[in-house]
């Protein structure tokens, strides 16, 4: 065990810390993030539109195309708008000129962007399904102005010309260049493969990365990453995000887009299969966890951690738990901090293939109360049942352990 | 003096936050003021503040803390996780003021 905690904060700890840090996929994560508010916003209208209960939803039917413009002009152009966000972000961490790298950055989406069969924009490439060509086209468009910049290969004006003037025509060559580039590679392609750049984007990137990320094993996998991480005190969801972020809420914009259209919802895995069906109460899903500290220790301290816990563990806040028991770097509490999250994403994946409980479609707030959360992302009842089956299964999973540790800080206290 | 804590999200530092306002209340100590933010803000906003707290959570972020923090001068320390854990406003707060005197 000491093996393992030495390892893990010696080598993997470090080597950690360097990935999330990495500029790119930073950016790619504030880029991302910047998208969020939209998409809140998209779901409460999303939660009316289709009202779960059948009396509302007769009563809503006549206003439901209404409602859904705004999903549409939210969820509908999550990809649109990251193409300016991660520019945006990227440029800034070169300190770079930010705004101007984020509208090359949407230009050159747009131009790639394949027409529809009437000659206009094919709108559907602005949602979730455009997202990884906006990844791989801003990263590309701040690049191009680096190497810009860096060459000194730009247009420079007298210093009497005001900042915004002489800025714009700084941004004037790398903007071209990035434009021309994905014109003349969106054609030549075109021709060769009979595929558009942002189809090529996807099939080569965009398909495999999210038919990884919407399977079990690979999010079992993420979890217990997420987890052994933790176990160092780090916040391991964070930088898991890093990489499976972007998949996580497009795979939620997909369900979303076919909740909109009336359509059955194709994904499980999704950003609320984690923040809302798994890690209730925050990562290790120690809600349950919670409530024992609250009602089933003897040990003052542990009672004591289970009152100050409870709180912002009802808002999905777990540090005072994580840090104040320990679990981090507590070899007693790693086995069921590991394994009640798994169980819970089991579970929950188990009721919603086999259709016993309504699929995620809302975002809602990770911060949102357990039991109302999962209502509000599903439209179901059910989702409810799930959720109190998940405390109940992962309460099972922490209570041996507990006691324990309950024991060891009892005769740690009777030692005093 | 303005202090700063940061975490991940900002949210489980402004639990701390609140438990050190309450002890700034006791102490009646009027000049200190104490926020909570998300990491990703702290390059934009570190100007406004006199000491940096982060929460041990996000440690393995402390190489680029210690670089922002040494390039604009101002002292950071990483909360140790026992004062973390048991939100303790008190401990923390003293930490600050220790931090910003020496």
């Amino acid at each position: 065990m000491e093996a393992i905690i030495k390892f893990l904060n010696d080598r993997f700890m470090p080597f950690a810390g360097k990935l999330a840090e990495q500029r790119h996929l930073k950016a790619l994560r504030e880029g991302i993030v910047a998208v969020m508010p939209l998409l809140l916003i998209g779901s409460l209208f999303l939660i009316i539109a289709y009202p779960p209960i059948e009396s509302l939803d007769k009563a809503i039917e006549p206003f439901r195309n209404d409602l859904l413009k705004v999903s549409r002009a939210t969820f509908g152009i999550m990809a649109l708008a990251a193409s300016f966000s991660i520019a945006y972000s990227l440029a800034a961490s070169y300190r770079l000129d930010s705004l101007a790298s984020g509208i090359i950055s949407i230009s050159a989406f747009l131009l790639s962007v394949p027409a529809a069969k009437d000659g206009g924009l094919a709108t559907e490439w602005l949602g979730s399904k455009g997202l990884f060509v906006a990844m791989v086209l801003a990263l590309l468009a701040v690049e191009i102005q680096r190497t810009f910049m860096n060459k000194n290969f730009f247009i420079k004006m007298p210093s009497e010309v005001p900042p915004f003037v002489s800025r714009s025509f700084a941004a004037l060559l790398p903007g071209f260049a990035m434009l021309f580039l994905v014109w003349i590679i969106n054609i030549l392609l075109l021709r060769i493969t009979n595929l558009t750049l942002p189809e090529a984007i996807n099939n080569v990137l965009g398909i495999p990365i999210m038919n990884l990320g919407s399977s079990l094993p690979a999010t079992l996998i993420a979890i217990i990453v997420i987890q052994l991480l933790w176990c160092v005190g780090i916040q391991g969801a964070d930088i898991v995000a890093v990489f499976l972020g972007p998949v996580w809420l497009s795979l939620s914009e997909q369900n979303a887009a076919a909740k909109a259209a009336g359509e059955i919802l194709p994904n499980i895995i999704s950003n609320q299969f984690i923040y809302i069906f798994v890690f209730v109460g925050g990562a290790g899903a120690t809600f349950a966890l919670a409530l024992l500290l609250l009602f089933n220790v003897k040990s003052s301290q542990l009672k004591a951690i289970g009152k100050a816990g409870i709180w912002p563990t009802l808002f999905n806040v777990n540090e005072p738990i994580t840090f104040g028991m320990p679990i981090i770097m507590n070899p007693i509490m790693f086995i069921p901090f590991i394994l009640a999250p798994l169980v819970a994403a089991i579970i929950t994946y188990m009721a919603m293939a086999m259709n016993i409980v309504a699929r995620p479609y809302a975002i809602v707030p990770w911060t949102t109360p357990a039991l109302i959360s999962g209502f509000l992302t599903t439209g179901d009842w059910k989702a409810i049942v799930l959720q109190l089956v998940n405390l109940a299964a992962t309460g099972i999973v922490y209570y041996p352990f507990l006691k324990v540790w309950d024991r060891m800080k009892l005769e740690e206290e009777s030692k005093k | 003096m303005n202090i700063l804590l940061v975490c991940a999200g900002g949210m489980s530092t402004s639990l701390l936050v609140e438990k050190m306002k309450k002890e700034i209340e006791k102490r009646n100590l009027k000049d200190i003021n104490v926020e909570a933010n998300a990491i990703e803000k702290l390059e934009s906003i570190i100007g406004d503040y006199d000491v940096i707290l982060v929460g041990p959570q996000i440690r393995y972020k402390e190489p680029y803390i210690k670089s922002l923090c040494e390039e604009k001068g101002k002292p950071y320390i990483v909360i140790p996780p026992a004062v973390y854990g048991l939100v303790d406003g008190a401990k923390t707060l003293d930490l600050a003021i220790n931090l910003k005197n020496s």
